[in-house]
Parts: C-alpha cells; sequence; structure tokens
C-alpha cells in the first residue's frame, strides 16, 4: 500500500508540475540532482538545470551560493572571542575563559555537584581538579537514563562555535558524546577551543558533516511561549556554562 | 516637459481639487500639463476583486487613453494607482492572454509616477517652501499609504517634501506604517475588520492634535477622514467592534536645542493593566479612549498635493479656521 | 439600474486541476467575515494578541537589521525553495534512499487519512500499553500532525498524545485550538495560562503568574513522560535530500527530549520541506530564527539521519506527506507558498491577523501565509476557504517580511480570481453587480464623462452634505465611515470647462 502512495504522489507531483504524462516519474538511480557530500553547495549547480519541463527550470539553476550573501564574517582574533562571549552572555549562558588547562575552571564550575558525567573521549585531566565521582558514558557502557537524571553536570567538549550567533555545534563525536548526555542532566559545562570559533553561519555549517546526529546549541534552555517574552530554562539544561580554552 | 495628468477615478469624482492642485504644482514649475480624456480607472477594484476579465477592459481604456496622445510624462496623485499600473495591469492582461495588452501597459507604466516621486526623482525639487512657494502654518501628520511604502517604495519622499513647507509643524504619526483598512473592496467585504483597524488609526491622528493629516492617496484619506468624521460625530464607530488594540500612552514635551518636539509613544496593548481579565480585581478593562492624549475635534484628511498648492498668496484654510470639511475631508 | 445588454467576458482561460485536495485542520467553516465577527468584539483577544505581535514585530526588525546580507539570504532562500519545487520527485527519491541508507524507514501518505492511520499502526506496534489499558506518546510541536488531526485520531485509537511544546500544552490542557503557528497560545495572557494550568495540572499547587514559574511547572509536569515514554512524534523543519536528515528547531528542549531518549521516533513531515544540500541550512538558519522568534538563533536546533548507532532511538520512522500540497504545486500562480518555512513572520505584522486572531482562519495556518495555504491545498471550492483571500486590505507587510519572499497579495490577488471563478456568478451580489457596472463605465472615458455628468444630481439629492448612511452593501462602509459630499462637478468637466475658456 505504501509503495502505491509513493507512485501515485510522485505521479500527481509529475502532472503538477507539467512533465510528460504525468505518469511517471524520473526515479533517482536514473538522475541525481545533487552531488553527494556535505559541501555540494556550488558544486551541485547544474543538475537542477535538466528538469526542461519544471515550470520554475531557470530559477533553479541558481543555487544558493550564488547571490552574493556572505560566506565569511570580518572577525578574526580577540575581536571573534569577544563577539562569541558578547551573544553568549546575550542569551544567558555563563562565560568563562581559561588557558592551557581548563581542570581548575571547570572545577570550580562543578564543585557543588557529587557527580557528573563526560563522555569517553574527554581529556581526563580536565577533570583532574573535581573531588566527585566522575562516570564516563562510553559504547557498549552507557549510563541509563534515569543515572543521567542524577547527575550533576555534564561537562563535554564541542564541534564548533559560530560567534555572531553565540552558537555552539555538538556533533555526537568521542568528545561531545552522545546526545542523551548532553540533555539530560540540568547543568551543561561546555569547553571551546578558541580554534574550533568561526565568525558566521555559514563557516560552521562547512565544517560539519549532516550524518552526525547535530545538536546546536544557543544560550539554555528557553521559552517564549507566554506572551512572547523570553524565559531561560524549560526542558533542557537551565545552566550553560562556556569555558573558552585558548590552547 | 509635457506632463499627462493621471486623475485616478476616486479624484475625478469625489476630489477634483486634489487634481486640480496637481496641475498648480507641475504649472508653478513650469511645465506643460495635459488631461487625456478618455482616462478612467486604472482597474485595480477589479483585479483586487478577482475580477480579472471585468478588468481588462478597464486596463485597455487607460492604455488606450494613454497611448493616443503625445506625452513625457504621466503624473498621477496616488501611489496605489500608479502601483496598480506596473505591479498589476501586465500580470492582468497576460493572465487573460492578452499579451500585446501587457506589453502596452508596461511601457505606460514606466512612464508613469507618482507626484512625490515626480517632484523628486525627476523634477529634483526637494524644497518645497523654495521651488513651489508652498506655504501651510499649520500642524500636520502624515499616513504614508501602503502602497507607496512598499510598492513603489517611496520612502521619505512624501514626508520630506511635507516637511519642507514653510511653517509646516509635521508631527510623527504613532504606528503611522499600519493601514487603515481601506483596501479597495476590503473595507466592503470585510467591514467590521477595517473598521477596528480604521480606529485604531483614527485614534492615533487624534493623539497627534494635528489640524489635518495628509497623504498621497485619496483613497485612504476617504477612508479616514469618514472614520475621523464619524468618530467625531458619534465618539464611537458604530456597526464594529469599538475596540482596539493601540493605546497612545504619552505625550512628552523634550527641547532639543531652540526647537521643541512633542514625543507621542503609541503603545499595542502592551501596559501590564491591560491584561488584566476584565472585571479581576473588581476593575474594569482600561478605556482606551481614556488613556489616549490630545483628543482634538475638527481634525481632517486633506491630500499632501493641496499643502504643496498652498501659497501666502493662495492659502488653505483648516478647519479651525472655518475650513469646510465633509465626511472628514478637507474641502 | 440595468446591465442589460452589457458585454459579459466568459473567463478565457480555467485554471484547474483535478488533484485531490488535502482534508483535515486546514478548512475555514464558514465565510471569514462571519467567523472573525466572534473574535473582533473580544478585548482581552485583541489586548494579548496586540501586545504579543507588536513585541515580536520589532525584535524581527531589530535582529534583521544586524545582517548587511539579508536581502540577499532572502533570494537565496526564494531559489533554493524554487529548485526543490522544480525538482521535486528527484529530490524526495534522493532524500528517501539516503534515508533507508541510514536505516530509517520511508512511509508515504496521501492524504490526511493515511498518515493518521500509518501512525496509528506504527504507535500500536511499538508503544506499550499501560495500567489505565491505553497507549502514550510524546510529541513535538508539528504543524503537519496539527493539520492532519492527529492527536483526535490517536485518541479514538486508544492513544493519548501528549504535546510537550509549552504553548501546545497549555492549548491542550485548556482544551482550545492554536491560534498561531510559532505560537499556539498566543491568544492567552499569563494570568488565563496560570489559571489554566493550576485547573489542569493536578501536581501544579500553587503558582503565579511569572512566566518563569510557569515554566518551571511545565517542567516539572513533563519531566517523568520525557524519561519514560517509548514512543515520540515529531514533525520537521527541514529534509535534507543529499544526505537523508531531518531537522528540528525549538527552544524548550522538548524537542531534544521527544528526538533523543525514546527507543521509536516517528516524524510527520510534507513533501514540500526539503532542501537540496545541508549546505543550503547556511541560509535557512540565518532565516529562520530571525524572522521567527526574532532572535539571532534558536536554543536548540537537532538534525539525525535515520538511526545514529548507540545515539538516540533506533526505530526511526518518517511520513512524508501529500494532503493537497500537490494541489498546490500545480498553480503555477500559487505554488510559491509551498516555500513558506512556517516561521510566523507575515501573521505578526499582519494587522488584519492583529485584530481578528489566528482562529478566525478556520485552519491550522492562519494569517497571511494560512490565507493562501489553505484554498490551494484545499481548492477555493471548500466550504468557506474561497472567503480567505479577501481577509487581507493588500498592504503588503506579509510579502515584506517573508524569508523566502512569497509574493503572498499577489497570490492573494490570484486566488481571488480563483474565486471568482469557481463561485460567483458576474451579478451573485451587490458586490458583484456594481463591479460590473463600474467595469462597463470604466472602459470607456466616454462612459464616465457620461456618468459624471449626474454628479449634479447626485449632488443635489444629497444637498450637498456628506453621507452618512447607505443602504445595502455601501452600508458595510458607512456603518463606521462617513462620506463626503459629492461634488458640484467631477475633474473632467472643470477641465473641459477650462479648456472650453481658453
Amino acid at each position: 500500500m505504501t509503495s502505491t502512495a509513493r507512485e501515485e504522489i510522485l505521479a500527481r507531483i509529475n502532472e503538477a508540475l507539467g512533465r510528460r504524462g504525468g505518469g511517471d516519474y524520473v526515479s533517482s538511480t536514473a538522475r541525481t540532482p545533487a552531488s553527494a557530500g556535505s559541501a555540494g553547495a556550488a558544486g551541485s549547480a547544474g543538475a537542477a538545470d535538466e528538469s526542461g519541463s519544471a515550470a520554475s527550470a531557470s530559477q533553479a539553476s541558481a543555487t544558493a551560493a550564488d547571490v552574493g550573501y556572505r560566506h565569511e564574517g570580518t572577525h578574526t582574533g580577540e575581536e571573534l572571542v569577544d563577539l562569541l562571549i558578547d551573544r553568549l552572555v546575550d542569551y544567558k549562558a555563563n562565560v568563562h575563559r581559561a588557558t592551557g588547562d581548563p581542570a581548575e575552571t571547570i572545577a570550580q564550575l562543578i564543585e557543588a555537584h557529587d557527580s557528573v558525567v563526560v563522555p569517553h573521549g574527554l581529556e581526563t585531566s580536565w577533570l583532574s581538579g573535581f573531588d566527585g565521582e566522575v562516570r564516563v558514558d562510553a559504547p557498549g557502557e552507557e549510563l541509563t537514563v534515569d543515572e543521567l537524571d542524577a547527575q550533576g553536570a555534564v561537562v563535554t567538549a564541542s564541534a564548533v562555535a559560530i560567534a555572531q550567533t553565540g552558537t555552539i555545534v555538538l556533533d555526537g563525536s568521542q568528545v561531545c558524546g552522545r546526545r542523551a548526555v548532553t540533555l539530560v542532566p540540568d547543568h551543561h559545562v561546555c569547553i571551546v577551543r578558541v580554534a574550533d570559533i568561526v565568525d558566521i553561519v555559514p563557516e560552521g555549517i562547512s565544517r560539519l558533516d549532516a550524518r552526525d546526529p547535530l545538536t546546536f546549541i544557543s544560550g539554555p534552555s528557553a521559552t517564549s511561549d507566554i506572551e512572547l517574552s523570553r524565559v531561560e530554562g524549560v526542558h533542557g539544561p537551565r545552566t550553560l556554562d562556556v569555558v573558552i580554552l585558548n590552547e | 516637459m509635457k506632463i499627462a495628468l493621471f486623475a485616478t477615478c476616486i479624484v475625478d469624482a469625489m476630489y477634483p481639487e486634489v487634481a486640480q492642485a496637481t496641475v498648480t504644482v507641475l504649472r508653478r514649475l513650469g511645465h506643460e500639463v495635459i488631461f487625456p480624456l478618455g482616462q478612467s480607472c486604472c482597474g485595480q477594484m477589479h483585479i483586487n476583486s478577482g475580477k480579472f476579465a471585468q478588468a481588462e477592459p478597464v486596463i485597455a481604456n487607460h492604455v488606450r487613453a494613454f497611448t493616443n496622445t503625445e506625452w513625457d510624462a504621466a503624473v498621477a496623485p496616488s501611489a496605489s494607482c500608479v502601483a496598480s499600473l506596473g505591479h498589476q495591469q501586465p500580470l492582468i492582461a497576460r493572465r487573460m492572454g492578452n499579451e500585446a495588452l501587457a506589453e502596452a501597459a508596461a511601457e505606460v507604466s514606466e512612464r508613469t509616477y507618482e507626484l512625490t516621486q515626480f517632484l523628486t526623482d525627476v523634477l529634483g525639487v526637494t524644497d518645497a517652501a523654495a521651488d513651489l512657494g508652498s506655504y501651510f502654518p499649520h500642524r500636520v501628520t502624515y499616513h504614508p499609504s501602503c502602497h507607496g511604502m512598499r510598492l513603489l517604495r517611496l520612502g521619505d519622499r512624501q514626508s520630506s517634501l511635507v516637511r519642507s513647507v514653510e511653517g509646516i509643524d509635521l508631527v510623527e504619526l504613532p504606528l503611522a506604517d499600519s493601514c487603515c483598512g481601506f483596501g479597495g473592496t476590503f473595507s466592503v467585504k470585510n467591514p467590521e475588520v477595517s473598521s477596528a483597524m480604521l480606529a485604531d488609526k483614527v485614534r492615533t491622528i487624534q493623539a497627534t492634535a494635528a489640524d489635518v493629516c495628509t497623504g498621497g492617496d485619496a483613497s485612504c484619506l476617504l477612508h479616514i477622514g469618514g472614520g475621523i468624521s464619524r468618530f467625531e460625530r458619534t465618539g464611537r464607530f458604530e456597526g464594529a467592534p469599538d475596540i482596539t488594540a493601540v493605546h497612545v500612552k504619552e505625550t512628552s514635551s523634550t527641547t532639543v536645542g531652540n526647537e521643541g518636539s512633542e514625543h507621542l509613544t503609541a503603545v499595542v496593548g502592551a501596559d501590564d493593566d491591560d491584561h488584566r481579565t476584565p472585571g479581576e480585581d473588581g476593575s474594569a478593562p482600561v478605556e482606551p479612549s481614556r488613556v489616549q492624549a490630545g483628543f482634538r475635534v475638527g481634525q481632517a484628511t486633506v491630500h499632501l498635493a493641496r499643502i504643496l498648492a498652498s501659497t501666502k498668496e493662495d492659502p488653505l484654510r483648516v478647519p479651525s479656521e472655518g475650513a469646510a470639511v465633509s465626511g472628514g475631508s478637507l474641502r | 439600474m440595468t446591465f442589460l445588454g452589457m458585454p459579459l467576458l466568459p473567463p478565457k482561460r480555467r485554471q484547474q486541476t483535478d488533484l485531490p485536495g488535502g482534508q483535515g485542520n486546514i478548512i475555514e467553516p464558514e465565510s471569514f467575515p462571519d467567523v472573525s465577527h466572534q473574535h473582533l468584539s473580544n478585548q482581552q483577544l485583541r489586548n494579548n494578541i496586540g501586545h504579543a505581535t507588536s513585541t515580536i514585530r520589532e525584535k524581527r526588525a531589530d535582529v534583521v537589521a544586524e545582517l548587511d546580507d539579508w536581502e540577499a539570504l532572502r533570494e537565496a532562500g526564494a531559489r533554493t525553495k524554487n529548485e526543490v519545487m522544480a525538482n521535486l520527485p528527484e529530490y524526495l527519491t534522493q532524500f528517501e534512499e539516503a534515508f533507508s541508507a541510514a536505516g530509517g524507514i520511508v512511509h508515504w501518505a496521501r492524504d490526511a487519512d493515511e498518515a493518521n492511520a500509518i501512525v496509528t499502526d506504527l504507535v500500536a506496534d511499538n508503544a506499550p500499553v499501560l495500567e489505565n489499558g491505553r497507549r502514550e506518546v510524546i510529541k513535538v510541536k508539528s504543524m503537519a500532525t496539527q493539520e492532519i488531526g492527529l492527536n483526535e485520531h490517536l485518541e479514538t485509537a486508544g492513544i493519548d498524545a501528549f504535546e510537550t511544546d509549552l504553548a501546545e500544552l497549555i492549548v491542550q490542557l485548556g482544551e482550545d485550538k492554536p491560534s498561531h503557528i510559532l505560537v499556539p497560545a498566543i491568544h492567552r495572557n499569563r494570568d488565563e495560562i496560570r489559571d489554566i494550568f493550576m485547573d489542569k495540572m493536578p501536581d501544579a499547587g500553587q503558582l503565579t503568574n511569572e512566566p518563569a514559574v510557569l515554566a518551571e511547572a511545565a517542567r516539572r509536569h513533563l519531566r517523568h513522560k520525557f524519561l519514560t515514554t517509548k514512543v515520540a512524534i515529531s514533525g520537521a523543519n527541514f529534509g535534507i535530500a543529499e544526505t537523508g536528515s531531518l531537522g528540528v528547531v525549538e527552544s524548550e528542549g522538548n524537542g531534544r527530549m521527544c528526538l533523543t531518549l525514546p527507543e521509536t521516533l516517528i516524524t510527520v513531515m510534507g513533501i514540500e520541506k526539503l532542501l537540496p544540500r545541508f549546505a543550503d541550512l547556511e541560509v535557512f538558519l540565518q532565516l529562520l530564527p530571525r524572522s521567527s522568534t526574532g532572535e539571532r538563533m534558536n536554543p536548540y536546533t537537532s538534525f539525525w539521519t535515520g538511526r545514529a548507532e548507540g545515539d538516540g532511538p533506533q526505530n526511526v520512522h518518517l511520513v512524508l506527506l501529500d494532503n493537497g500540497r500537490t494541489r498546490a504545486l500545480a498553480d503555477e500562480h500559487g505554488r510559491t507558498a509551498l516555500n513558506c518555512i512556517r516561521c510566523s513572520a507575515c501573521m505578526n505584522v499582519c494587522p488584519v491577523y492583529e485584530r481578528t486572531g489566528g482562529h478566525a482562519y478556520g485552519s491550522t495556518y492562519p494569517g497571511p501565509i494560512g490565507a493562501i495555504l489553505s484554498p490551494l491545498l484545499t481548492g477555493v471550492e471548500e466550504q468557506g476557504n474561497g472567503s480567505l483571500p479577501y481577509a487581507s486590505s493588500l498592504c503588503g507587510a506579509c510579502y515584506d517580511v517573508c524569508p523566502v519572499k512569497i509574493n503572498i497579495p499577489e497570490i492573494l490577488v490570484h486566488l481571488r480570481g480563483e474565486d471568482v471563478q469557481a463561485n460567483h456568478s458576474p451579478v451573485s451580489s451587490q458586490l458583484d453587480a456594481a463591479l460590473t457596472g463600474a467595469s462597463w463605465m470604466m472602459s470607456d472615458g466616454k462612459r464616465m464623462t457620461a456618468t459624471e455628468k449626474g454628479l449634479p444630481l447626485a449632488h443635489a439629492v444629497t444637498r450637498g452634505e456628506q453621507i452618512n448612511a447607505l443602504p445595502g452593501i455601501a452600508g458595510a462602509w458607512t456603518s463606521s465611515r462617513d462620506i463626503p459630499a459629492l461634488p458640484n462637478k467631477s475633474f473632467r468637466q472643470l477641465w473641459a470647462e477650462e479648456e472650453g475658456e481658453k
């Protein structure tokens, strides 16, 4: 039944687009409209050109990359770091800076907790200043949801930080952890290496792979659902501490 | 320059004085004005009502009227009608399968200007007092019509010209860019929503305590004037919910240098008190008309062409000077 | 007045598709003026919506002004979505292949009924029966599932669906309907929300009307559900054809909870939600948050591609929904409405929406986008949907803010044309008759001249006084507006006299 629905919907689309007969569709194995690979924006322009009968085919030749929006920001160095800090603070994240070894800074941030969780790839030395229990979430040794719920905090690294929007991206790597680990504990301490900071969104996207489970985080959880005024702290971690690390 | 006046149907039939003022202004700058007699309407009323088949002959008539004679530029005292020529006429002609009409309409449209667009962009008039001798020593507020703002992108062309009139006291209209609710047949098809929009517009105009509200579109001014007149006569908007989201909260005077300027703050339902459930704590909901500043009886609307045409020798009178007002429009 | 002998032009081209229209919560039950009437007189509603929309308008304007390439981003957004629509079969099949290769299962649903049936079967297969004899699912806010009436359908099948978005929770607990696509409870103020929570949350205790207190109450209310429920249902903001990835843009973390903790994840997504490439997000993740909540970036955005080994749900499904989208696509003058990314900027600036609220549109999709999308999905013949395109003064504010440049005013006018062809005879109403007469008069300047020769008579009949009340449809105008006295002579008469004197 589902295959029937599939064929019928694809046939409807062809009819709607005024393509021949309306009944047949071009399968993806015959033609692939976009190149594989996550940086295909510019490279895949040609594919859309081929749909001769499509009503807006003439417009389709232009990909997003063509129209002159910014692909790179203008901030560098300390200016870039300052921008990130400004934007993080604006959305109610707490920002701290560390140089070399962040262990001391991290220890201060989590000293009130009895137990914290870290992904298995995180530098063990980063937690060396913490007196409580450190639970390591590793493949085959995952903490249960209830165990995660019992942790005072989670400490992770990050994949990319976008300064302009105050956004930190986690990509499920062994230093960022699986998604539940950074979600269930109420306090997230996230280390951002200066080298991982980019200025604007396009620069951030270009460093990521869509096939990873991605989480973009901009400040602690918040809602604007009551009279459209922003309130921090709903279901996600209510406290977000960001440690910017100069290595 | 030989300028063809496109009077627009509403000005032709309801506000001949606006067309006369437009002619006066253009002649004052030394230009010849002609009036193609075959003209009637841009067709917007039919187009916006979905009557494309009925719009087509109206469009054809406009194109015929303006291609029968030679002229350098066409000028209309309306942003909405000029926008319709460019944005709608070719589109609708094409929809009706009339490509020749679409092309002819586009050609006429390319040489047709809204009055202040023409004065500013083509003739380079930036100072109405100096270039036109415009004189209007009264308190004026200005409503930018939607199609002037968003289709013609007039920006501050209209307000700048009005501000440059000698003696004028131009006060900013709170929430000026909100639609007055006219929208052609919208005001007939959805009269209650339209009235609710109009009520808010009228309240902000009243709060400015201006003698007149001006603008570049007679249709919007007809509508707004009609609302002002009704509200002044009856104290409410009959047949429409007498409620509003707009509260004009305060008038604070600030003095900058030698110039005193007044600042009005319009708030859209934003005071905490307004958010109390009616009757809670024994309180009635805030009555909007009581919190607004500067209620003024005797306001009227007037097209900016008439303000530009007003001179010391032949001044346009305001209501407080005994000028005739009819249906909220200055006569 | 008679219109005998007048040429009534037959429509030259009938644009119609026989593709089936959508079903479900996308239908205005009566005409918009009738439905909006009851909402217009609600002062509390007007205050709540006026306050909220004016707040969000300012926030949006501020963050948009921060980007000097905003117009280029809008253009890129529009072109990308046009590219998707022009090549939709290819992108859909490409998506399907990639999503399936990553361990996800794709289902296709022609309409609301079919989508509801697919989801119901999946829930029945994967959610355990609880002590109360029913099954439970948690939900992330989703326009598509609202559109197809999924919750109501699930309820009849013994499945309780718990909305986890704060505003959806307010609506669900208040046994209310959403009135805004981003903030479904925009019509409720903090006092009303406190009352609903205290009434409907057994564990809430005493609450104040502080938004922070109310948000905390929602957190406590839902926490256990998040940690224990086996099946979640979501929508999706984006599907990436190139990689088979799905994305949800949210604020509260309820989305992350639903997308991460349950064993089974079922996503319902309209077929138009695709983007060609992952890189296109560099545009859309700028356009959407700034247009939507007026933030530089929303707090959380999640992407998943099928099943991620050891991370999140291992049983991952996607239902691709048509439900009238192909019908909308067939309308060459209206199809760009499908480019909508559901940001809600158009309703936040709409003077009509601001006064009527979202319920007046009768559909999951209110405001300007709803006024075009609902009739495009169903056809203008469907109940009151033909009246929706008239619910606009054509002020154009919506087009200015649309992040993918949907020319809403133009499509509104186009759909009025469709409505006239489908639902009106030339003289089926007084307005139709008046416009027919006006067309005849205005098609010829001589007729206009002749008609205006009646002005002195009209001037005399009205005794040169302003007009305060008129019968019939003109009465709709004079219900709240006066009309100036008619001039004695039209401009063209005055002009002719002046020319004659020369």
